[in-house]
């Protein structure tokens, strides 16, 4: 078997990169000009998927196609969303038919999920946001991008769509929560004790991705990949646990941050100016749903390997310095 | 994913009435915006900035990745038939924006493709649906006119749309072949085609101006219902849109520009008084209709393209409940066919269709 994985540079890119090697799959990257691969074995093919030419090559001669490539920045105008998420999605279905690949595994995103009250329960066959324009750029694509795949599916692609959790592991510091805040050595979040988070260890990602290329079963279909709901509360505990740190928490009160989020989204507006955050971003953002992954168990076989105390722990270990990684992103950045 | 609570739509063209048809679908609880298409990289980030929505480069994007169950086609009426017929077969409801096409023909191409497709097909006849056109009907349908007996319909030339620039760098509408005036007459034909109904024998007259450009045009029209009239004209100041109503027991006039309806009937009073009557008459309900008016602007509510507004609000209402759209794709050749019937009488030939829907 041989497989091209769009997006091969990135966090989760490079988890599929080594779980395809370890099971003997030959693998082929697309890597944007400039970028190498330090893992042995790998085929790098140079371009990007907003390149015709580059994956026309990358596509030929393999049997699976993996698309986790993605625009992911937080800032950036549709267009330059559109032009990665959208069109290059478009683009390597069309390229993978062509090439008439075995399987084409789409990474999608919890985000095309519509939370229409807390508490909620999701499968995959809830409906697809409704209020995605109000949601940023990279929501507004994943979601188009997601119904693009299994737009192609429906018309006899052999499309697989993973839509994972929150991801981490390690290489990458984990949040602290969706939305936190350091003010004076103690973190606020922006959540309730009792707000689930759909954590998705890395690795056990990369597990459904070669399962989802081994299925025939799951062709057509789209599976929520999500290891556990945790509760906020455990996973602050389980955090503090996995990374050694001390700090105090506290939790804000999401109405009220909700209600000054309309109060400035509507006080721009009259101004002809966009609040870098609306009222909508902070409800979705924290109403809880608990996701179901009883497909995926069901049709690829999957269950998580690595539990959340003991992925924190490998992620906590593979950093080495508690102190270190990346800081805490600001409020706009992370809501989406 | 589970049956949609809401309807979604998306706009095939990014252009100025784009932004109108967004505004108002944005305040449909029934409806979802799906996004906007555009080959034009400007139009597109210009209306993707303005409304915060998905725009997409082409058709087949815009249907893979939006999965819209409506689209509005907003583009040049010379793109309309291919583009409809495309969406049709791919199995979304369609409107299109006046005219529904140029030709009969190609009407009827368009009629057999939402038949073939099962899809709804639709015309944006926004002026219908203004608020005077909708009293008028009312008026008429209550019977409060009497019987019709005749439709005149005059529609001008707003300041400086008679000189749209033609070319390459100048808006589609003043290359067709009828220059301004082919895209001018949709409006007054839907409206005197709707109250007269079926057309019958047409008369046209039309003067040209020394550029050779058509500029005025008259027309009688024999319709199944009544006689009407229909009058285009570049040149007459100031700008008019009105639409008379002529009945056996009274005669309405809708002023289409500021929004009035006066109703004029026989007073039975000594033949002076009869000379002063009417007028007042007719100074107090401009008067009442003028107030009325302002008090609508100052709560928000007197916005452009009002009729648009209320064409939707009527369109949604009837694809949620499972009912046909308001104007149906018969209307909409209804009136293609006396556009066609008049330009055949000036002598005008219908521009090409654009056949390719690679891009919008």
């Amino acid at each position: 078997m041989k497989a091209l994985v769009t997006g091969a540079n990135g966090f989760l890119g490079r988890s599929i990169l080594r779980r395809l090697l370890r099971d003997g799959v030959q693998v082929r990257a697309l890597v944007r000009p400039g970028r190498t691969i330090d893992l042995a074995g790998v085929e790098v093919v140079e371009g990007d998927i907003c390149d015709d030419a580059a994956v026309v090559a990358g596509t030929r001669g393999v049997d699976w196609v993996i698309h986790a490539a993605a625009r992911v920045a937080t800032t950036g105008s549709w267009e330059e969303f559109a032009e990665v998420n959208v069109r290059g999605t478009r683009r390597v279905m069309r390229c993978a038919v062509a090439a008439n690949v075995q399987r084409i595994v789409h990474i999608s995103s919890l985000s095309v999920y519509a939370i229409p009250s807390d508490g909620v329960t999701i499968t995959e066959e809830a409906p697809y946001e409704s209020e995605a324009d109000t949601r940023g750029g990279y929501s507004r694509s994943k979601l188009a991008a997601d119904r693009v795949a299994l737009d192609a599916a429906r018309r006899g692609a052999p499309v697989v769509v993973l839509r994972p959790g929150l991801l981490y592991g390690p290489g990458k510091r984990p949040p602290v929560a969706r939305q936190s805040f350091n003010v004076a050595g103690m973190k606020l979040l922006l959540a309730t004790p009792h707000y689930t988070l759909p954590m998705a260890y890395v690795d056990n990602v990369a597990d459904a991705v070669l399962l989802a290329a081994r299925c025939d079963a799951a062709v057509g279909q789209a599976f929520t990949i999500v290891d556990d709901n945790v509760r906020q509360a455990d996973y602050v505990a389980l955090y503090k646990a996995a990374s050694g740190e001390s700090w105090r928490s506290l939790f804000l009160p999401v109405g009220v941050v909700a209600f000054a989020a309309l109060v400035a989204e509507r006080s721009l507006r009259m101004l002809r100016r966009r609040s870098p955050v609306t009222y909508h971003q902070v409800r979705r953002a924290t109403r809880s749903a608990l996701y179901d992954c009883s497909r995926a168990e069901r049709v690829l076989g999957w269950r998580p390997t690595m539990s959340v105390a003991e992925g924190l722990r490998r992620t906590f270990a593979s950093l080495q310095s508690p102190a270190g990684g990346p800081s805490t992103p600001a409020l706009a950045s992370v809501i989406s | 994913m589970s049956v949609p609570s809401r309807i979604r739509v998306a706009l095939l063209g990014c252009g100025r009435i784009a932004h109108v048809h967004c505004g108002y679908l944005r305040q449909l609880a029934q409806v979802e915006f799906a996004g906007a298409c555009d080959s034009n990289r400007a139009a597109r980030e210009a209306f993707s900035a303005r409304w915060q929505a998905a725009t997409y480069a082409d058709v087949d994007e815009l249907l893979a990745a939006a999965q819209p169950h409506v689209v509005h086609v907003l583009t040049p009426p010379a793109t309309h038939a291919s583009l409809a017929i495309h969406l049709l077969e791919s199995g979304v409801h369609v409107l299109v924006e006046k005219p529904m096409a140029f030709t009969v023909a190609e009407a009827d191409a368009m009629l057999a493709a939402a038949v073939r497709s099962g899809k709804y097909l639709t015309v944006d006849h926004n002026r219908w649906f203004d608020p005077v056109m909708q009293q008028a009907r009312a008026l008429l349908a209550s019977g409060a006119l009497g019987a019709l007996v005749g439709v005149d319909v005059f529609q001008g030339a707003a300041v400086g749309e008679a000189e749209l620039p033609a070319g390459q760098h100048g808006h589609w509408k003043a290359s067709l072949p009828g220059g301004i005036l082919y895209d001018l007459a949709p409006h007054p034909s839907y409206l005197l085609q709707g109250f007269i109904g079926t057309i019958g024998d047409v008369r046209v007259v039309t003067r040209s101006g020394e550029d050779g450009k058509l500029r005025e045009v008259r027309a009688v029209v024999d319709g199944e219902r009544a006689l009407g009239t229909l009058t285009i004209s570049l040149a007459s100041k100031p700008f008019m849109n009105r639409v008379i109503l002529y009945g056996t027991e009274k005669t309405a006039e809708a002023n289409l520009n500021n929004m009035t309806l006066i109703v004029r009937r026989t007073h039975q009073v000594p033949k002076l008084i009869g000379k002063v009557l009417p007028n007042i008459d007719e100074a107090l309900q401009l008067l009442g209709a003028t107030l009325q008016n302002g008090i609508e602007f100052i709560r928000g509510r007197q916005r452009y393209y009002p009729g648009m507004g209320l064409h939707f609000r009527a369109l949604y209402e009837a694809l949620a409940n499972g009912a046909p759209p308001p104007v149906s794709a018969e209307d909409g050749r209804a009136g293609v066919q006396l556009l066609e019937r008049l330009w055949e009488h000036a002598g005008i030939a219908a521009p090409t269709p654009v056949r390719s829907v690679a891009h919008a």
